[in-house]
């Protein structure tokens, strides 16, 4: 579990490995000298001996930042973060040739890329290339929204059943086991086939559907982080001293603790995004997500994915699935490197 | 440790009780109406409806179809489904299948995992573990629809290495699917392994056991590893429940009939019975796995059990 103290420990585990190196060796070494390596090789130095200082002047947040921007991972899927999400809001800057997506000329159905297509076309003639970039936008829009929606639902309940306790805590977290038990996939067919979607149905009730969907059955995730978190920073001496000077118990909760438990939620939430919107696509894929007239890159695969096709016209399946696990991609490596940031244990 | 069994088994029943009856509730919302194209082009005759809705106590309120069904469930029944076939009966056929599936998934997902946790976690920083890291991040980005319409083409299509659907399900048939099933669960139990591995190695009873003068391999393979394991056996048994819902997406590529077609089946022709039978279960055989890894945890870890 992501702890606020385990970062001085192991802050001062790393300064004693240190000093293991400079001093003599005691000549019992093996060959093979792991620790000392692995300290050596930490991508990111930080001023050890200084420790006390810096937490006393620095907030967490400033101190991931910190050990964050000095890592190239970060930078990179922090631009491709950028660019897709400028993507999925102004898909048109992305569009040279002035073809929108429902542009479509089927004499040219399944050719290869041409000097204006340059990913090809697919079964209906229309230009790959620019369906890919307005397919960002389901993508993101799903991903994003899920992960704020489980995320909210499971801190507003954690932080209940974790500060409060007693009888609500029993019930909060046997909910959550219940949610906890379906799996996401299985759990989203389901709740996407009650709540069946129809090609008429308007772009945004569809999204809202599947966030809904993906929201209800991911925030177990959180409340359990949440919850565990909160009661790890609630007996702490600040709280005590909130709660000794007559702090309102919303006021402990707003500026003590939630500051306090959020970082393993704001990693598991980065981590989770990716894991959300390749289940969207997953669900698209399946057919019961989003609907055809709706432009989705699980839709686009779906489509593209039919055994003759794959054979013939394998570029349809490729660009899509490309734009798709880079996404993926991206949010997973930030939430890696965000987790990196706030708990170097696991470094 | 018995106390604790007993505890993990009691505690495994409310959660039942409450995915069944979440379950049935969003099955029971499913629109439309299951007697709909029954009788061939024409709307079914009242009386035919009537007693239709009889048969299935669709009339009655649903907290009481919900407890009937209950009952039912109890004593072994999940229905019969609206072709006359009990869902007991359909899902016998296609579970072995669904079964050899999984159990080779989760075979290739531990041997494979572990084997490259462990050689990422032993040179933590060289090649090996950046090829590996990268190679599992990879895999964990692509959707799995995706590595098995690939794989099928490559492997099945082209290079004629694996049959490319299945007819029977025999084992030269589901490897690919297994494989294809596997991939995800393999790039996390690899990383798992290897942050578990890396972590542990940190510990003072390693530097004890390499101060003592054990070798290298002693170190790792017998001190170090068994503890490292913990956390990855927890997730490859947990990691049961997201290769069930692969599997809808895996025999649907490969043709395999297993429990998942038939959810996909059943959920297309608003078979409401056969959804609920067959989630039910794959839910129920989930809790299961996961209440035995538990168990098993509380062996590996006697901390656990104790509290």
């Amino acid at each position: 579990m992501t702890d606020l103290t385990d970062m001085n420990k192991e802050s001062e585990s790393q300064a004693r490995i240190a000093d293991a190196m400079t001093a003599p060796s005691l000549g019992i070494e093996e060959p093979q000298p792991t620790i000392p390596a692995d300290a050596l090789e930490d991508p990111a130095p930080q001023p050890v001996p200084d420790l006390q200082t810096v937490s006393e002047e620095r907030s967490l947040m400033q101190d991931a930042w910190i050990t964050m921007r000095s890592r190239p991972l970060f930078w990179i899927s922090a631009a491709l973060i950028f660019v897709f999400l400028l993507m999925a809001a102004f898909p048109q800057l992305f569009v040279f040739s002035g073809r929108t997506p429902d542009w479509s000329d089927l004499d040219k159905a399944r050719m290869g890329p041409d000097s204006v297509a340059i990913f090809g076309y697919d079964l209906q003639g229309q230009d790959i290339y620019v369906r890919t970039i307005y397919g960002a936008r389901a993508s993101i829009l799903v991903g994003v929204c899920t992960a704020l929606g489980a995320a909210v639902i499971g801190v507003v309940l954690g932080t209940l059943g974790g500060f409060i306790g007693r009888f609500l805590d029993t019930l909060l977290s046997r909910t959550a086991d219940v949610f906890f038990a379906i799996p996401l996939l299985l759990g989203g067919i389901l709740i996407m086939y009650t709540f069946r979607t129809t090609a008429e149905s308007p772009y945004f009730v569809v999204v809202f559907k599947v966030v809904m969907a993906l929201s209800v059955l991911g925030w177990p995730n959180v409340y359990r982080l949440m919850r565990s978190s909160v009661m790890q920073v609630k007996p702490s001496e600040y709280v005590m001293a909130a709660k000794a000077l007559g702090a309102n118990p919303l006021r402990i909760i707003g500026s003590h603790i939630i500051p306090n438990a959020i970082a393993p939620v704001i990693v598991v939430s980065t981590i989770d995004l990716g894991s959300y919107i390749a289940t969207e696509a997953t669900l698209s894929y399946l057919g019961i997500g989003l609907q055809a007239p709706a432009i989705s890159w699980g839709i686009a695969i779906s489509d593209a994915s039919a055994i003759g096709y794959v054979r013939n016209a394998p570029h349809m399946l490729l660009f899509p699935s490309l734009f798709l696990s880079l996404t993926v991609l991206a949010f997973i490596m930030m939430g890696e490197v965000v987790r990196d940031a706030m708990d170097p244990k696991l470094r | 440790m018995g106390k604790y069994i007993i505890r993990r088994v009691l505690q495994m029943i409310p959660v039942l009780l409450g995915t069944t009856f979440l379950i049935y509730l969003l099955v029971f919302l499913l629109p439309g109406d299951p007697t709909d194209g029954r009788c061939g082009q024409r709307p079914c005759s009242p009386e035919y409806v009537a007693s239709f809705r009889a048969e299935y106590n669709l009339d009655k309120p649903f907290i009481v179809q919900y407890l009937l069904y209950l009952g039912k469930l109890l004593h072994g029944d999940l229905g019969t489904n609206f072709y006359g076939n009990t869902v007991v009966s359909e899902l016998a056929v296609r579970y072995p299948v669904t079964l050899k599936l999984a159990v080779m998934a989760i075979i290739i997902e531990a041997v494979v995992g572990i084997a490259a946790g462990v050689a990422a976690g032993m040179r933590k920083g060289k090649f090996v573990d950046n090829l590996i890291t990268i190679t599992t991040l990879v895999l964990i980005s692509i959707p799995v629809f995706v590595i098995g319409s690939l794989a099928q083409l490559v492997l099945g299509v082209k290079w004629h290495i694996f049959p490319v659907t299945s007819t029977n399900g025999t084992f030269d048939q589901l490897i690919l699917p297994a494989i294809v099933l596997a991939a995800l669960n393999v790039a996390y139990a690899a990383r798992l392994t290897r942050t578990s591995l890396v972590e542990n190695l940190r510990a003072d009873y390693v530097r004890t056991a390499k101060a003592k003068g054990l070798s290298a391999l002693r170190t790792v393979g017998i001190h170090t590893l068994r503890n490292s394991l913990i956390p990855v056996i927890t997730y490859i048994g947990a990691s049961f429940g997201s290769l069930l819902g692969g599997a809808i997406v895996t025999e649907r590529i490969f043709n395999v009939n297993g429990v998942g077609s038939f959810l996909f089946r059943s959920i297309n022709t608003q078979d409401g019975v056969s959804v609920v039978g067959t989630v039910v279960v794959l839910v129920f055989v989930y809790l299961v796995v996961n209440l035995l890894v538990d168990i098993l945890y509380g062996v590996l870890d006697p901390r656990m059990s104790r509290d």
